[in-house]
């Protein structure tokens, strides 16, 4: 049984999955706008917590928020289910849904992923993706990152479901009930903004948010010095992977969270966002910059300029940048 | 902070991408995948575009790869010589760490330390090696005797 449903390609997986979802069901969401109002965008450096031997840089909500907050927001009716214990019954689970017609995300694994060639396939489980097919022990998959749609067969896709190590899947998946003809756009879209601004200026935690920035970026000066210069290198180049590669990349949610406050503005046409839309292209081209140039400094230390202390510079002043778009998003207020 | 030198533009950014593949696709590490950007100009607003991962980018990404080539070959090395036990070679080429393993195998950390030894290795039981060798995709037999192994003593 294969299920009627339109695949769409999109920069980041959840927000993918989620839009692609949303639309299913008849309502015109794309993806910036379900990243936006799930309240996507995010900051936090934790020195403490190795990934992957380096300090861990996450640019994103936790996973599971985005497709949470955002058909919360509008007003749809959804099913979450986090955990299962028994394998066999998660894909039980998976099978009834799609008998019934009803397209179902799930997270999992990438190694698992089979379609994937071997050099794109690390342990990383925080990949979603829809299922909406199947056909004698192969399953149709909706692949947010991939153009096309993938095959995958049962038991890889059960390992995948139940991939193990750091945040493991656990056999977590999500669907959609009903979903408002015409849901209250003004609202969700202020509720998704009032989130992020919290998240990334009220936080008190020190490692969060415009925060957590200048945390990292007074380390990375230290870097040079503290560390043996492989690590810090290493450090270096683990960080860039976070910007540009882990989970689509810091710099580029946010020009997806740019996109999404330029369609919001002019839905609500409201100047207070528009002038923050472009603030945001501003400061998400400032972060590819440090992205480019901090490879560029990996490649080759003696033809490059850059040092540490200006990478962090950058860092710094793309911190800035957030802090003064955040500040303005801030008086945002129901009214207006 | 003019003396940067900035690049102004993400077309900036991408030229250098172009020049690469109009040479040769192969040139790229990832070529296999054409993912979405999103990117920003003041002229032009936010566009959407479906191109290959930067060429800066996939540079350092390929280095990871190599360095993660090196590591094998390091502890192929160390096994041949009979310091390591293969497990330690599968799950490096399966680019898992102890945790990662240790939560596959349901096992505590220091119990996958001890099996990454030739003395673990060898007081390991049967179901244990099957248990291993099925989460490394390969046969018992295999893991117990790797075919770069060619002249694999049992002490």
């Amino acid at each position: 049984m294969i299920i009627d449903y339109k695949h769409n390609h999109s920069g980041h997986c959840e927000s993918g999955a989620t839009s692609n979802l949303i639309r299913h069901y008849g309502l015109e969401i794309n993806e910036p706008m379900a990243f936006g109002i799930g309240g996507g965008l995010f900051f936090c450096y934790l020195p403490f917590i190795k990934a992957q031997e380096a300090p861990m840089v996450a640019f994103r909500t936790i996973a599971g928020k985005i497709f949470l907050h955002s058909t919360e927001r509008i007003g749809a009716d959804v099913v979450m289910i986090k955990k299962f214990k028994d394998p066999s019954k998660a894909m039980d689970e998976l099978d009834r849904n799609l008998e019934n017609g009803i397209p179902t995300g799930v997270q999992v694994g990438t190694f698992h992923l089979k379609y994937f060639p071997p050099k794109y396939r690390l342990h990383f489980n925080f990949h979603n993706v829809v299922v909406f097919g199947r056909e004698n022990g192969v399953y149709h998959i909706g692949e947010p990152v991939r153009e096309n749609t993938q095959l995958i067969l049962r038991e890889d896709l059960q390992k995948a479901r139940f991939a193990r190590g750091m945040f493991g899947p656990n056999g977590k998946m999500y669907y959609i009930r009903s979903v408002p003809k015409q849901p209250d756009m003004h609202r969700a879209i202020f509720l998704g903004i009032q989130e992020t601004v919290k998240n990334m200026i009220h936080n008190p935690v020190p490692f969060i948010g415009v925060k957590g920035m200048r945390k990292l970026a007074k380390d990375m000066k230290k870097w040079p010095a503290k560390l043996p210069e492989e690590k810090a290198r290493f450090y270096l180049t683990q960080f860039v992977r976070a910007v540009e590669e882990f989970g689509t990349g810091g710099a580029a949610f946010r020009y997806i969270y740019g996109a999404f406050l330029k369609e919001s503005s002019e839905l609500l046409n409201n100047d207070l966002i528009r002038e923050a839309s472009n603030k945001m292209g501003e400061t998400a081209t400032l972060w590819r910059e440090l992205s480019y140039r901090s490879s560029r400094f990996i490649k080759n230390r003696e033809e490059s300029s850059d040092s540490y202390s200006i990478l962090s510079e950058i860092l710094l002043e793309c911190a800035a940048g957030e802090e003064i778009i955040f500040k303005g998003l801030a008086k945002l207020n129901t009214k207006s | 902070m003019e003396d940067l030198n900035r690049k102004q533009t993400d077309a900036d950014h991408r030229e250098d991408n172009q020049e690469v593949i109009k040479g040769n696709p192969d040139n790229l590490f990832y070529n296999y995948n054409r993912e979405l950007f999103y990117s920003f100009d003041k002229s032009k607003g936010f566009t959407k575009k479906v191109d290959y991962q930067y060429t800066a980018n996939q540079t350092i990404i390929k280095q990871q790869w190599d360095l993660a080539e090196v590591r094998l070959n390091e502890v192929k090395r160390l096994v041949i010589a009979g310091k390591r036990s293969p497990i330690a070679y599968y799950m490096e080429k399966k680019l898992m760490d102890v945790p990662i393993l240790a939560a596959y195998m349901n096992h505590s950390t220091w119990k996958i330390r001890w099996h990454l030894t030739r003395t673990g290795f060898k007081w390991m039981k049967q179901e244990t090696l099957e248990h291993y060798a099925e989460i490394f995709e390969i046969s018992p037999g295999e893991l117990k005797k790797p075919s770069f192994l060619t002249n694999f003593s049992e002490n």
